[in-house]
């Protein structure tokens, strides 16, 4: 019902093709164009949500129910538009972040060996500040094991250490770099579209122009978890914020098909201000 | 139109966040804004650990915060503490364009409006500590 009622509110094919891409397996997609899945408290009591307001929950348009939602405050990203007319969540760095209810269970396939694909769209602004950061994380509880990040950054104002995680066996910390060179060479306030499917691909587009194409190495992860997953930080008791914009994205238990991957390279390239 | 036009950053000393959560309680939309300050991961030059919080507010909730503090009707079970959550707010310093660089209260709450709020922080004197 929820799938139906998805698809019929509007949606281009690109973005049925989409939606359906995730609602016939386990995942998410989040689509900040779509204003009317977002809500200003967590619990869907407020009314629409406006460009300045906060946003406590982001509905899953793939109809998963997997929403994201953030019950502090504080601690909710904000809803911006780009000079393009898109729409996207301007994260702080400080606290802002959104979690994923029920996704240590739901999205297991981040850790019990099965791995996954993403692909969303952000920019990154930290030219004032250096550290961790994190869109898409799901934590284990093994040490030092980063299972099932997807985008990480590192000290890019001094360092050339720019890192996309791939979906690891937990033996420390296996990154694919992204292929960027220089410092600070990822792009602050640029579309910065990224999509990694496990053991597959990790590519990247900055301005719609491919950035990244490397191939992942490790095994899925099969680090155990017990906490959700969070969008904005590494982990919610740890730290580790984003700060940057967030457009949207999709988060899957399986690989994409070839034209699933063309369609989401495109969309998301699109919602953040590029073309492919 | 939105009403939230407004940044409020604030720092938090690591001994002072059980209070001030009570203030975030009382100043909040829901009984879970008693947890809107979370882990003291920032420090300054002498070691001390601080939590801070930053977000859109209106204008109303930065004139909560300088009056007195009633109990708010979503705290139907009496559940914040009204007098720690006044003690912090009487206690509020407020960062401005007067306030010496790297000038952190140990005691209270330091909050700053309309700032970028990782360039206040930065400012204060403050540095993040990474998560392992």
């Amino acid at each position: 019902m929820f799938l139906q009622h998805s698809i019929q509110s509007g949606a281009s094919a690109t973005q049925k093709a989409l939606i359906q891409a995730v609602a016939s397996n386990r995942g998410a997609l989040y689509d900040i164009q779509d204003l009317t899945t977002l809500c200003q408290t967590y619990n869907g009591t407020s009314g629409n949500v406006a460009v300045g307001d906060p946003v406590g929950r982001v509905d899953d348009k793939s109809g998963n129910g997997n929403d994201a939602e953030q019950q502090t405050s504080a601690s909710r990203p904000v809803l911006r538009q780009d000079s393009n007319g898109n729409y996207y969540l301007e994260f702080d760095g400080v606290d802002d972040f959104l979690t994923i209810p029920g996704s240590d269970s739901a999205f297991k396939f981040m850790h019990d060996g099965t791995g996954g694909s993403f692909v969303g769209a952000f920019s990154v602004d930290m030219a004032t500040d250096t550290g961790t950061y994190m869109v898409f994380y799901s934590s284990s509880e093994q040490a030092n094991t980063n299972t099932g990040a997807l985008s990480y950054f590192n000290d890019i104002t001094t360092s050339s250490a720019v890192h996309a995680i791939t979906i690891t066996n937990g033996s420390g910390s296996t990154f694919v770099d992204v292929a960027v060179s220089g410092n600070g060479a990822l792009p602050r306030n640029e579309s910065f579209v990224l999509r990694n499917e496990f053991s597959s691909v990790t590519l990247g587009f900055v301005n719609g122009a491919q950035t990244v194409n490397n191939t992942p190495s490790g095994s899925p992860s099969t680090a155990n978890s017990s906490s959700d997953m969070s969008i904005g930080v590494r982990e919610p008791t740890a730290g580790g914020y984003f700060k940057g914009n967030f457009y949207g994205g999709l988060f899957v238990g399986s690989s994409l098909t070839e034209s699933q991957a063309f369609n989401a390279d495109r969309y998301y390239a699109q919602i953040s201000g590029a073309t492919l | 139109m939105t009403g939230y036009n407004h940044t409020l950053t604030a720092i938090c000393p690591e001994s002072l966040i059980g209070d001030a959560n009570e203030l975030m309680g009382a100043v909040g939309l829901s009984m879970a804004d008693r947890q809107t300050i979370k882990q003291a991961d920032w420090e300054d030059s002498q070691g001390n650990k601080y939590a801070c919080v930053s977000a859109r507010v209106t204008s109303g909730l930065i004139g909560k915060m300088g009056a007195s503090l009633t109990r708010p009707d979503f705290d139907t079970e009496e559940s914040i503490d009204m007098v720690k959550a006044n003690a912090v707010a009487s206690n509020i310093v407020t960062y401005g364009s007067g306030s010496p660089s790297d000038y952190i209260p140990t005691t209270s709450l330091l909050i700053a409006i309309d700032q970028e709020p990782l360039a206040f922080i930065k400012d204060a004197g403050l540095a993040r500590l990474e998560p392992v």
